[in-house]
């Protein structure tokens, strides 16, 4: 029997060697320009107002200081990720479908449980690897432009915030990876994506959105304001995961790979 | 009881109401070559799928070197070596990087495995080559590749000549031969032609809507083939008349004279003799046989025999 981590390897070789690897660093890189943007913004008023990039004052930020610095980072991982971690999962699992390369995985020496167990531990380090490199490089322009009231209490505080909200989101990715085993192809899953984030919007607005699992990382960033998340919202969430994961791994190893 | 290396009891499997394989049984042996001939959605495919537990079958079971194959079998395909239909390939990794996947899946500790079927199946100028810039002819090499590295006793391959030059199908099909003979390898190979796979196979299934319909030695092959006598004489059709009264089943169309029988395929002599004495001598006497592609449809029921 072949090691797993040989599997997750395999994987991950996968992934590095391909142009969505680097296209996602590329869109990772967004959240540090964006969070930036707005700091700079909210620190000079009236050069963003002069200077045409602001039409009317308008306070993007709660202040100018780190903490507002990381908040808007956490919130911008917490919903933005939402959407390129589901796009990494719907290409994880659907271009083996897109590129025919599934059937090549269903009778190895391996078991098709570890293979979806390392395509998830692939995703998971992948999302990982981008979440961090958004915070380090949002953090290192923070002191470059001189962002205000730098602490390492406040640093520690938002860093623990910032990874629970990733690890958050990277929890929705099993229902993701479903339907794109489900649909064979990364449309499907994609699609899904969509009407995930359009009916969240709509559960949002009506107040319940703490119970509706793609709405839960955003409420726990604070982007809706200060909310205390019920632990059902928590348990929602492990649910979604779990049983897109059975569904996941049911569907490797009993559906007809036809 | 013989132990068979590949086994299929009674197979069969339905989509909704269509039945895509319909009670298949096949037991190929160690070192034999099985050619699997049909049309295309014939059943080869579903077939192949179910030998290697990616489709349930809706009856009958499948056995690799004894065992029964399921969806949840894993063991079972160490020894096995496989290309389902069009040989994919990851598009952005190179022939290299490709069958290295294959191989680190397979459990074979060191990379000489791969660099050596690189060199076997040609495919050492391309090897930093990435897949999506292959032609179809290298994408099947690497396709046998990735199903060869690890040196398999048991190769199922749908379709593995496909996309290949004449040069190329004859080098695949030697090495085939080469794999059967020399290593004992058990082969199970598919095919839309029968004059391809009579070049490689040592037995062959036809299948047909799902069902075997012909199976046979391919040293037999030339028995199966329908052959006729034809005869051209000074009066064709005073010779058909003597030929039918000596007991030949001859057929006289549009001037035109043959015969089928057996005696007179085998003893054309006695039939100019007969047709001298008789005062119509042959001016010629020519056997002619079916050709494959004909002989194949005639067998699965889309063609009357022409010949």
């Amino acid at each position: 029997m072949t090691n797993f981590n040989v599997v997750v390897l395999t994987e991950c070789q996968k992934v590095i060697k391909s142009k969505v690897f680097i296209i996602s660093i590329f869109v990772i890189l967004l959240l540090p320009f964006i969070c930036s943007l707005f700091m700079l913004i909210t620190m000079n008023p009236e050069f963003a107002l002069r200077s045409g990039i602001m039409a009317s004052k308008t306070k993007i930020l709660s202040g100018t200081d780190w903490v507002a610095f990381l908040e808007m980072l956490i919130q911008v991982i917490s919903i933005g990720g939402v959407i390129i971690f589901g796009f990494l999962t719907s290409w994880t699992f659907g271009r083996e479908y897109s590129d025919g390369t599934v059937k090549d995985l269903l009778a190895l020496p391996v078991r098709r449980s570890s293979i979806v167990a390392a395509k998830f531990i692939t995703i998971a380090i992948w999302c990982l690897f981008l979440a961090f490199t958004a915070f380090s490089i949002t953090s290192t322009i923070g002191l470059i432009i001189g962002v205000k009231g730098f602490s390492l209490s406040v640093f520690y505080a938002n860093l623990g915030k910032y990874f629970i909200c990733t690890i958050m989101v990277i929890l929705l990715s099993p229902p993701i990876a479903f339907f794109a085993c489900y649909g064979k192809g990364y449309l499907p899953p994609l699609g899904f994506l969509i009407i995930a984030i359009f009916f969240g919007n709509i559960i949002g607005t009506m107040g319940h959105g703490a119970y509706f699992p793609w709405v839960i990382p955003g409420l726990y960033s604070g982007a809706a304001g200060e909310v205390h998340l019920p632990y059902a919202s928590y348990i929602v969430l492990l649910v979604t995961s779990l049983v897109g994961s059975l569904a996941t791994f049911i569907w490797w190893q009993y559906a007809d790979q036809k | 009881m013989m132990k068979y290396v590949i086994e299929t009891k009674s197979i069969s499997k339905k989509f909704g109401d269509h039945s895509a394989v319909d009670g298949v049984s096949i037991a190929i042996s160690e070192g034999e070559i099985y050619g699997f001939l049909g049309l295309n959605g014939a059943g080869k495919t579903t077939l192949i799928r179910m030998l290697l537990g990616m489709i349930k079958p809706s009856n009958g079971n499948a056995y690799i070197n004894g065992a029964l194959v399921e969806t949840t079998s894993c063991r079972l395909w160490n020894d096995v070596g496989y290309m389902v239909e069009t040989p994919n390939a990851y598009p952005e990794l190179t022939v290299y990087e490709n069958i290295e996947i294959f191989r680190k899946l397979r459990n074979l500790k060191n990379s000489e495995s791969t660099e050596q079927i690189i060199q076997k199946l040609g495919l050492s100028p391309y090897i930093g080559k990435k897949a999506n810039d292959l032609s179809l002819g290298n994408k099947q090499r690497l396709g046998l590749a990735k199903a060869l590295v690890h040196r398999p006793k048991i190769l199922i391959l749908d379709e593995p000549t496909n996309g290949l030059d004449p040069a190329g199908i004859v080098e695949i099909r030697n090495y085939l031969k080469e794999l059967a003979t020399e290593f004992g390898v058990t082969i199970l190979l598919s095919s839309h032609q029968l004059s391809e796979i009579s070049k490689t196979a040592t037995r062959i299934g036809i299948i047909h809507h799902g069902k075997i319909v012909s199976e046979f030695k391919t040293k037999e092959l030339d028995l199966l083939q329908n052959k006729k006598l034809w005869i051209h004489t000074t009066d064709n059709i005073l010779a058909n008349s003597v030929l039918s009264r000596n007991g030949y089943k001859s057929v006289l169309v549009d001037g035109q004279l043959w015969c089928s029988d057996k005696k007179a395929l085998t003893s054309p002599e006695e039939i100019a003799t007969l047709l001298v004495n008789s005062g119509c001598p042959p001016k010629s006497l020519q056997t002619e046989s079916e050709d494959l592609e004909s002989q194949f449809l005639r067998l699965i029921g889309q063609k009357e025999a022409i010949i």
